[in-house]
């Protein structure tokens, strides 16, 4: 039950909650009034009563009086006049009889109106048969009715008056009583007004602060929200009313606004991150293609001069001379055209063979190159220039001055999420702690040149690229035990990558 | 907040609390009022079937208020309320008038102490005429049509007197005087009757044959101060003071009392006095006052009430219903105030 009314109290709106708390409080004081109002109305009733037995004495003992003279006249002048008089009296006298009471109680004033009664009704009938006697003009026995009827007229009259004096006595104590009781109810009514008026003071004031508060303590909390404090909150509040709703709503509001400024700040440093990881590689393109261009000079001039010798060959029948002119200018012009691209994984394979065709022209075939191609890996793309530096470097520092003959062997593998890109050659190799140092990413620069662009290009590229350090790795065995670079390049469809906006 | 609510409710509640509490104290007080204001009393009076009067001369006596509580107690027992009528120092109706309205308000019973007045066995007889019975109380009108006599057999009373007065007359004394004030007009009347009985035991007795000399003062009353002056007029007398007082009521007692005192003759007039006030009781365990007669009024009332209601009821009754009396003297005295409580402790 209560859980009900306090479930009904939560739930109401707080207009609704404040019209019934003064409408309540205003109940309360108007029922307190009216009871104060009608005890003091009782009260004062009473008082008017109570002199009232008094006048009604009096109003009997006129009437008495009144038949008294009425006889006494008629009597002494016998005029129908009189006698209308005394019947008219007598009628009175009697209604008044009436309300005298005529039972036997221990009450001595009930006595004594029983007394009168009954003097009343044997003085009725003396003065009926004087008036009888009179008119049978019966002299002695109307002047001896008269007689003892005055006799009773004045023991009534002697009760009447001790009656009146007694019931003028007792009303008197009883209006003393009844004047003190009427001060005595109005310091009560006082006592109880002020009582509750506090009570409703007080529970007026307490459910308006249970309003209140709460909207103050949303006040401060937004103040702080606004501040840019998201870990604040309202304290809850369990009701149904608008402050409930408007509470739950804002600490609602704080959480999300929370939520979304964490994450536009992850955004922003992801965003970052992308940026300078971004700017770093086109850092290293940039390097890359100005020391491919320091080291090729003018591409341009050089391919179409190529290609000028190219046709000069052809005429001259020279066919030798003009495949390696060709090669020597699809060389360039793939090193020129996809500096800034990404490149699919058989233009790498071609760059590396015609690279591999013009060192053997210009070696007198010292190379001997093998590759092993998996077809359905071909068309994943990768960054442009990367295969072309790896085999550069494996013949510039693996097999260049070996005494053997020098193989290298490319070998493109097709595994399920990655592909396998493996250069090796039977070359020098490399000794332990430079393979650690190169692996470390520690390597010195001072011998790199030819194309110029080095391992460590390619590798930082390649991480960038893919955001992992672990696409490139360098196995040898030993000293002249060769050395094999492997690339696990993540499967990448046709489509350009986040390179291209570096353009 | 929950301990704010806590708070709020006990407020509450010792709010509502101390409103009812208020409200229960006024409806009380209020009850208490009306009560005492007498608006309400006569709601609460008790109903009776019958309506007694009882006449008395004077409203004053000790003896007639002790007669009357018993009577009242009696009749409320017997289903009757008696009012009580009689005369004070601001009334101006004898007995007679009481008896006339008591008549003329056709009650259902009358108490009477008869007092001899003239006229006033003519009431008696035409209040029988009328239907309502009337009961003598002390004093008889065995003449009258009264239905009964409630008090003492006033041959027998004159005897007891008599014995007394022997008893306490100095044996070898020449010459004494017995002195007794009388309140009764009538020469038939029960306290003639007992002076009569005195008279005769004095003058009959061989010892006290020639020498004692009874004399008799007869008080009107109606009179103020009337006893006192008499009283007085006996001490200044050149006789002197006779040597025994004899008092048939309670105001002549105390004051020829206050006048043995004041005249010095305690010892030299011995006082026979009449019931029991706490003065006379005083004087006689004193030894100051030789005794005093003292009537059974509880006993009087019982029987008063019981030969009205058998009279109503029955046609008849007993023509006399004998109260008893005792004398007290200084050796009985405390044992009689003793008892005396415990009857009224009951």
């Amino acid at each position: 039950m209560k859980n009900k009314w306090k479930c009904f109290w939560d739930n109401l709106p707080i207009s609704r909650k404040l019209f019934l708390e003064i409408a309540v409080t205003a109940v309360v004081l108007f029922a307190c009034n009216l009871f104060i109002y009608a005890q003091i109305n009782q009260m004062v009733e009473r008082m008017n009563t109570v002199y009232m037995s008094n006048v009604n004495l009096n109003e009997l003992s006129d009437a008495l009086s009144n038949v008294q003279n009425y006889i006494y006249k008629y009597l002494q002048v016998k005029d129908s006049e009189s006698l209308k008089n005394y019947y008219r009296s007598e009628q009175d006298y009697k209604k008044l009889l009436e309300g005298l009471n005529q039972s036997v109680t221990d009450n001595e004033i009930q006595i004594l109106e029983k007394n009168i009664r009954n003097m009343s009704n044997g003085y009725l009938r003396i003065t009926e048969e004087a008036v009888q006697s009179k008119r049978g003009q019966n002299v002695e026995k109307y002047k001896s009715s008269y007689e003892s009827a005055l006799r009773i007229f004045q023991f009534i009259n002697h009760d009447i008056s001790v009656l009146n004096s007694r019931q003028f006595k007792n009303n008197s104590a009883s209006y003393q009583t009844l004047q003190a009781a009427l001060q005595y109810l109005e310091i009560i009514s006082s006592v109880i007004l002020v009582i509750v008026m506090i009570i409703s003071l007080t529970v007026m004031i307490m459910m308006t602060k249970d309003i209140v508060t709460p909207l103050t303590n949303l006040a401060q909390t937004a103040k702080l929200v606004g501040q840019g404090n998201f870990n604040v909150k309202v304290p809850s509040i369990r009701t149904g009313d608008e402050l409930g709703i408007v509470t739950a709503t804002f600490n609602q509001m704080v959480d999300s606004l929370a939520e979304y400024v964490n994450k536009i700040k992850e955004s922003a440093e992801k965003e970052q991150v992308m940026k300078e990881r971004e700017l770093l590689m086109e850092n290293h393109l940039k390097e890359a293609q100005l020391k491919y261009l320091q080291s090729q000079i003018n591409p341009h001039f050089l391919f179409n001069s190529l290609n000028a010798g190219v046709q000069l060959a052809m005429m001259e029948d020279a066919e030798k001379t003009s495949v390696f002119m060709e090669r020597m200018a699809d060389f360039f012009r793939y090193n020129v055209k996809k500096g800034l691209e990404d490149a699919t994984i058989r233009e790498e394979v071609e760059t590396v063979e015609n690279y591999i065709y013009i060192l053997n022209v210009r070696f007198a075939g010292d190379i001997h190159y093998e590759s092993r191609i998996d077809e359905q890996a071909m068309d994943f793309s990768v960054p442009s220039m990367i295969l072309q530096p790896l085999v550069e470097n494996a013949v510039s520092h693996g097999i260049r001055d070996i005494e053997w003959q020098g193989t290298i062997r490319l070998t493109v593998r097709n595994l399920q999420e990655i592909i396998e890109i493996c250069i090796e050659d039977n070359g020098m190799g490399i000794e332990e702690e430079k393979l650690m140092e190169i692996n470390s990413g520690n390597e010195t620069r001072k011998n790199l040149n030819s194309t110029g662009i080095g391992l460590t290009n390619v590798r930082s590229r390649l991480s960038l690229y893919y955001n992992s350090e672990h696409i490139f790795r360098i196995f040898s065995e030993g000293k002249n035990r060769g050395t094999r670079v492997v690339l696990r390049i993540p499967k990448k469809g046709g489509d350009s990558n986040v390179s291209d906006t570096g353009c | 907040m929950e301990n704010g609510k806590k708070n709020l409710l006990i407020l509450v509640v010792f709010g509502l609390l101390g409103i009812v509490f208020l409200t229960m104290l006024t409806a009380t007080f209020y009850s208490y009022v009306l009560k005492q204001s007498g608006v309400e009393h006569a709601e609460n009076a008790q109903t009776y079937r019958y309506h007694y009067v009882m006449i008395i001369d004077d409203l004053d006596s000790q003896f007639w208020k002790d007669v009357y509580e018993s009577v009242q107690k009696e009749a409320a027992r017997n289903d009757a309320y008696v009012e009580l009528k009689g005369r004070n120092q601001s009334s101006e109706y004898n007995v007679v008038d009481f008896m006339d309205m008591s008549i003329a308000a056709k009650v259902d019973g009358i108490l009477l102490e008869f007092t001899g007045e003239p006229c006033l066995e003519e009431r008696i007889n035409e209040a029988t005429d009328q239907g309502i019975p009337v009961v003598t109380l002390l004093n008889d009108a065995p003449t009258t049509k009264r239905k009964s006599y409630i008090g003492i057999n006033s041959y027998e009373l004159g005897l007891l007197y008599g014995n007394q007065i022997l008893n306490i007359l100095p044996k070898n004394r020449s010459h004494a005087r017995v002195m007794m004030l009388l309140h009764d007009n009538s020469i038939a009347s029960s306290q003639s009757q007992i002076y009569k009985q005195i008279n005769n035991r004095m003058v009959t007795s061989k010892e006290t044959k020639g020498r004692i000399k009874s004399e008799v003062i007869k008080v009107p009353s109606g009179r103020a101060f009337e006893s006192e002056e008499i009283v007085r007029n006996l001490f200044q007398n050149a006789q002197g003071p006779p040597n025994i007082i004899l008092c048939m009521d309670e105001v002549d007692t105390e004051a020829v009392y206050q006048a043995v005192i004041d005249y010095n003759c305690v010892g030299q007039t011995q006082v026979i006095g009449y019931y029991k006030s706490k003065a006379t009781l005083d004087a006689v365990r004193k030894g100051t006052m030789a005794m005093t007669l003292c009537i059974d009024t509880r006993q009087m009332g019982v029987y008063s009430v019981q030969a009205l209601t058998e009279s109503i009821k029955d046609g008849r009754t007993n023509s006399f219903y004998s109260v008893d009396l005792q004398f007290v003297t200084k050796e009985n005295a405390l044992e009689f105030i003793r008892n005396q409580r415990s009857v009224y402790e009951k």
